[in-house]
């Protein structure tokens, strides 16, 4: 084995993984003009960067896009197979367009003008010849269960169905997500999203895999998941094309680094070590680095950087940011200020006690105890799902705990009356599309419509945030950068005591970054407290006077960073600095083929996602259950019905014609035998051929009882009677029983279409439907899985509903009555899911879904079979049969 | 004009919001105007093809009404509509009337006068549903002619107007680029 890692400082070990740590000669050994000789090599040996074929040529290449949005030009770019390729540069410069050139995405998927030269290997044009992984975990699948997400993509290449299951089970082992075909990915982790992303990929054995910063969304923990199975298709020889801002880790395993400016033009490209070593000056000027993050430490192997290095050298130790911290503004109060953390000097800003927070019964965390001090400047960090924004959020008062208090000033923070405590506290969610309420940057400043005459003080605003030429801009349509400084100057509009921020510099770039930093550094000298969540314990050791560890459901730590830093074994067990830990020679190993997957690969599932989300995880270590399990599947996959009953074996599509003319010969009841009669029929059917229990036939028909209640009321009041008939006149209703019976009617018929309902819910899987309907009824594939692609959201809009409404209530813009609050929300909440939408479609198209596998459908192989069988026809001509009977009878 | 994958997708996933706002406009306006008259029924009724209007001047296809219309109306039913399967032919009737509408402008026109003729055209096949499914046939002339132009008046308002001012908000705020109407706008 050619490569070993270093770690500088012993003590951050993770306790489970061996380590080998490499004495100061043997680093520097690694100096940069060997790590040609080093690179990784193939399987048999070779070297990877031989001659191999080139796959993709760009001379001269300018891209601009239809709207105007600047994009790139002059692009010269070079790949050849086996190659691995890191893109770096600032955000917004064009790294993501140039990838979707390359992937074949622009200019058809996505609408641009291309021009200059552009040479594809004829091999990838089929589809899925390049995969193509995307930031967003939550906006690149499109269907509802593992197995069908990955065969989504081999539909599209036209697999033949047999070799599926096959290529499934292997791509699933490649990532560590074994046994997880049956699972809904909808309650995976980020990590495991991210992974499975990738395996949707792998599957498809693409010539070229482009991954866009794919772990953007991603905590410590899961990034170093994703950069594990980069590092290791590196190694096995996989031509790949990165986009990350987080590289250090990626640096040893990436053949070449291409860096752009902020103009969208190639400044330099060439082996990485050198290009890194000689440019790292230039990354820092043009913001892709942070000025206070130090050289990658396999750069310059300086001996000083050895393990057992003085720790205070922030220079070579801060390379890999678990330093102690050093003399930063904050941190000079930071051990006074610790010291008394307990001791209390001063009246505290926050005091928790006993703080206990679980949803739907799950614990989130307990025993939650400490005072923030005021004029402190406090950082929760922890992974994803531990508990940080929720705590947070406790801290606002947006969050009720499960138990425990939260005092803000000494006063519990419920008691505040809602307008004092906006007054006090100030809070900033993790996505600035969250507080956005109006339509023009320079309202959304001012917190009010301001026309074209734009106050002085929000001008001043404007301009120190660097928005000053945005002012008549829509917010949402800003780049991610300006919207994080756009929802950061908002909230500092006016003087605040207290100010929350969730994740202030997640997925921004270096000069964001530090912009944001620099207000709040500002506003933590001037006195005010300051608490914020973040992944980032570069940023804790250099602003930080007090850290907060949430993890394993309960506070580890609280206290001064330099005490964080004594304390290995939280940071370990909080997979605090994992994704910036260099990779390790066993994290690049293939995994075991089943169930053997190392710790470092094993699904991390994680709260947030409910309870639910435990149980994909338990079956990965069920070991031999979940592998026979995972084995049996496919032969039984077509049909096989889950639940006892004859309308679950039937073809959706027919099933559904069936129960639409059902209820259309309903229609035809006009007296309340036949009436009664249209509602026993299917009454019948829920019993007998569905084989609900009554109860749950009483509990689902229940709803609409009232409904139906009111449907008699109108009828009995308000039908006309022939001249003669009796009627209790009230007011301008006239009652009568003609009228009651002709309701009951109504009522009946309306009850017996809410039964076929109910029995066409029950028996039919969704996917199955839509599949059904690409089969049978011949509908284009673009229709039936783009439409259940948009179904896939739906779950997705309660979280954001309830993230807006906590938005508005903090700018105390909330709607006035909680029945408009639906007319308030449905822009913001249609934004979201539009833009949403709009990535999700690009995702498939990435995966092949273009041309005859989505127009035509003979154009695509499928996974599942739904199959049209004589039962069908004959359930269709029994069900209307028995119900024309049925009317003729009575 | 071809439907781009993400105009499929867009249309779902805004037909899927408005089956959920169907379906609680089922539940609410049963109980504000049913109980009161039965003509007066007829106002709330625009809001149920609301999808077709909203589509079909986001993406401006051919069919794009329809689809929505369809696909609304699908998941109206499968949220728990008290209509059941009803809600489906709904679907289907005013789908087919608010396509028929930018029909007769060979899919070309979207202006406002457009957008009230496609939503007073649905509530002709929602009146229709109505007459035969819903009981309709059991009023007088009088109650059925007031509900028919209440019903045109609401569609044109309800499911031509307001639809018209939602994407043109969303436009506005920059959400609608990529799309035919964001597209149309910038060309102009």
């Amino acid at each position: 084995m050619s490569r070993t890692d270093v770690l500088t400082r012993p003590q951050a070990r993770d306790a489970e993984r061996p380590l080998v740590a490499r004495t100061p000669e043997e680093r520097s050994d690694e100096a940069p003009e060997k790590l040609r000789d080093e690179a990784p090599v193939l399987a048999d040996g070779t070297p990877r960067r031989a001659e191999r074929p080139c796959l993709l040529r760009l001379r001269g290449v300018d891209i601009a896009y239809e709207d105007g949005r600047p994009a790139v030009s002059g692009i010269d770019f070079e790949l050849h197979q086996g190659e691995s390729v890191l893109f770096l540069g600032p955000s917004g410069c064009g790294k993501s367009t140039v990838a979707m050139l390359c992937a074949g995405l622009i200019p058809e998927a996505v609408e641009a003008k291309v021009t200059g030269e552009v040479v594809r290997h004829p091999s990838l044009d089929a589809p899925g010849a390049v995969g193509y992984v995307f930031q967003d975990p939550d906006a690149q699948f499109c269907m509802l269960r593992v197995d069908d997400e990955m065969a989504f993509g081999l539909e599209n290449q036209g697999l033949a169905r047999a070799e599926m299951a096959e290529r499934i089970r292997g791509s699933l082992a490649q990532v560590g997500l074994a046994g997880q075909e049956r699972a809904n990915h909808a309650v995976f982790s980020g990590g495991m999203k991210q992974k499975l992303a990738i395996a949707c990929a792998l599957a498809m054995h693409p010539r070229l895999l482009i991954l866009d910063e794919p772990t953007a969304n991603l905590d410590p923990l899961a990034t170093r998941q994703v950069f594990t199975e980069i590092a290791r298709l590196a190694r096995a020889g996989q031509t790949l094309l990165v986009i990350e801002h987080k590289f250090d880790a990626l640096l040893p395993w990436m053949d070449r680094v291409v860096l752009f400016d902020a103009a969208g033009r190639v400044h330099r490209a060439g082996p990485t070590a050198e290009v890194i070593r000689e440019e790292w000056d230039w990354l820092v000027a043009e913001g892709v680095v942070a000025p206070w993050k130090a050289r990658p430490v396999w750069l310059d192997g300086s001996p000083e950087g050895g393990p057992d290095a003085p720790s205070g050298d922030a220079a070579d130790t801060g390379a890999w940011r678990v330093a102690e911290p050093a003399a930063a503004p904050g941190a000079a109060r930071s051990a006074k200020s610790a010291a008394s953390a307990g001791s209390n000097v001063a009246e505290p800003a926050f005091s928790i006690r006993n703080g206990r927070l679980a949803y739907d019964g799950r614990l989130v965390w307990q025993d939650v105890s400490f005072d923030v001090p005021r004029g402190a400047f406090v950082a929760i960090v922890g992974p994803n799902g531990a508990g940080k924004s929720s705590l947070l959020q406790g801290m606002a008062g947006l969050q009720r705990l499960s138990g425990g208090e939260v005092r803000l000033f000494e006063r519990e923070i419920r008691a505040w009356r809602p307008a004092d405590r906006v007054r006090a506290v100030s809070y900033c969610f993790q996505n600035p599309e969250y507080q956005f309420i109006y339509e023009r940057v320079a309202d959304e400043l001012a917190n009010r419509p301001v026309g074209n005459e734009v106050p002085p003080e929000t001008m001043r605003l404007l301009e120190a945030f660097g928005l000053a030429g945005c002012a008549k801009q829509s917010p949402f349509g800003l780049s991610q950068g300006q919207k994080r400084r756009l929802s950061v100057a908002s909230m500092l509009r006016e003087p605040h005591d207290v100010y929350l921020l969730d994740e202030p510099t997640f997925g921004q770039d270096a000069r964001t970054q530090q912009a944001i930093l620099d207000r709040l550094a500002a506003l933590h000298q001037e006195g005010r407290t300051v608490v914020i969540t973040t992944h980032d314990l570069d940023l804790v050791r250099r602003y930080a006077t007090h850290v907060a560890v949430v993890a394993d459901g309960g506070l580890l730590y609280w206290g001064s960073p330099a005490g964080l830093w004594q304390r290995p074994d939280v940071m370990a067990k909080a997979h605090l600095v994992d994704d910036v830990r260099p990779l390790e020679e066993g994290d690049a190993a293939a995994p075991e083929p089943q169930g053997g997957a190392g710790p470092a690969m094993a699904p991390e599932p994680q709260g947030g996602a409910g309870p639910a989300a435990a149980r994909p995880a338990r079956d990965v270590g069920a070991g031999p259950a979940a592998v026979s399990g995972a084995e049996s599947w496919p032969a039984s996959l077509a049909a096989e019905p889950l639940r006892k009953g004859l309308v679950y074996r039937l073809n959706p599509p027919w099933h559904l014609v069936t129960c639409v003319i059902a209820i259309a010969i309903g229609i035809f009841a006009h007296t309340l035998p036949e009436a009664v009669a249209m509602f026993l029929w299917p009454l019948v059917l829920l019993f007998g051929a569905a084989r609900l229990s009554p109860r749950r036939v009483v509990v689902r028909l229940s709803p609409f009882l009232i409904f139906y209640v009111l449907y008699v009321w109108t009828l009995t009041a308000y039908a006309r009677v022939e001249p003669g008939t009796r009627t209790l006149d009230f007011l301008w209703m006239h009652l009568s029983y003609p009228g009651f019976i002709a309701g009951l009617v109504l009522a009946f018929r309306m009850l017996g279409a809410v039964c076929f309902g109910v029995l066409f819910v029950t028996a039919t899987d969704v996917t199955d439907l839509v599949v059904g309907l690409c089969q049978t009824f011949r509908v284009p594939p673009k229709f039936a899985y783009g439409t259940l692609a948009g179904i896939r959201f739906m779950p997705l809009f309660q979280s954001e509903w309830t993230k807006l409404r906590q938005a508005r209530q903090l700018r105390g813009k909330d709607a006035r009555w909680r029945a408009l609050r639906p007319v308030t929300y449905a822009l913001p909440l249609l934004a979201q899911a539009i833009r949403m939408s709009e990535r999700v479609a690009i995702a498939m198209e990435a995966r092949g879904f273009r041309g005859a596998p989505a127009d035509r459908p003979d154009g695509r192989a499928y996974y599942r079979v739904v199959p049209v069988r004589r039962l069908d026809f004959a359930y269709l001509a029994v069900v209307c049969g028995i119900s024309i009977t049925l009317l003729w009878c009575f | 004009m071809q439907w781009k994958l993400r105009d499929i997708v867009v249309a779902a996933i805004l037909s899927v919001v408005c089956g959920v706002v169907y379906m609680g406009w089922d539940f609410f306006t049963e109980v504000i105007t049913k109980g009161w008259s039965p003509a007066a029924a007829g106002i709330v009724n625009g809001v149920w093809w609301i999808a077709a209007g909203l589509v079909a001047y986001i993406v401006r296809r051919p069919g794009a009404a329809f689809f929505a219309g369809v696909v609304s109306a699908f998941f109206e039913f499968a949220f728990g509509s008290p209509y059941g399967t009803g809600a489906i032919i709904s679907g289907l009737v005013q789908g087919i009337g608010a396509e028929a509408g930018f029909a007769l402008g060979a899919w070309k026109r979207y202006g406002a006068g457009m957008m009230m003729l496609s939503g007073a055209l649905g509530g002709v096949g929602n009146t229709l549903q109505w007459y035969f499914q819903y009981g309709g046939n059991q009023y007088g002339t009088g109650t059925i002619l007031g509900y028919l132009v209440l019903t045109l008046i609401s569609g044109a308002v309800l499911a031509g107007l307001l639809p018209k001012w939602i994407a043109d908000a969303l436009n506005r705020a920059g959400a609608l680029r990529n799309f035919e109407i964001g597209r149309q706008a910038g060309s102009r």
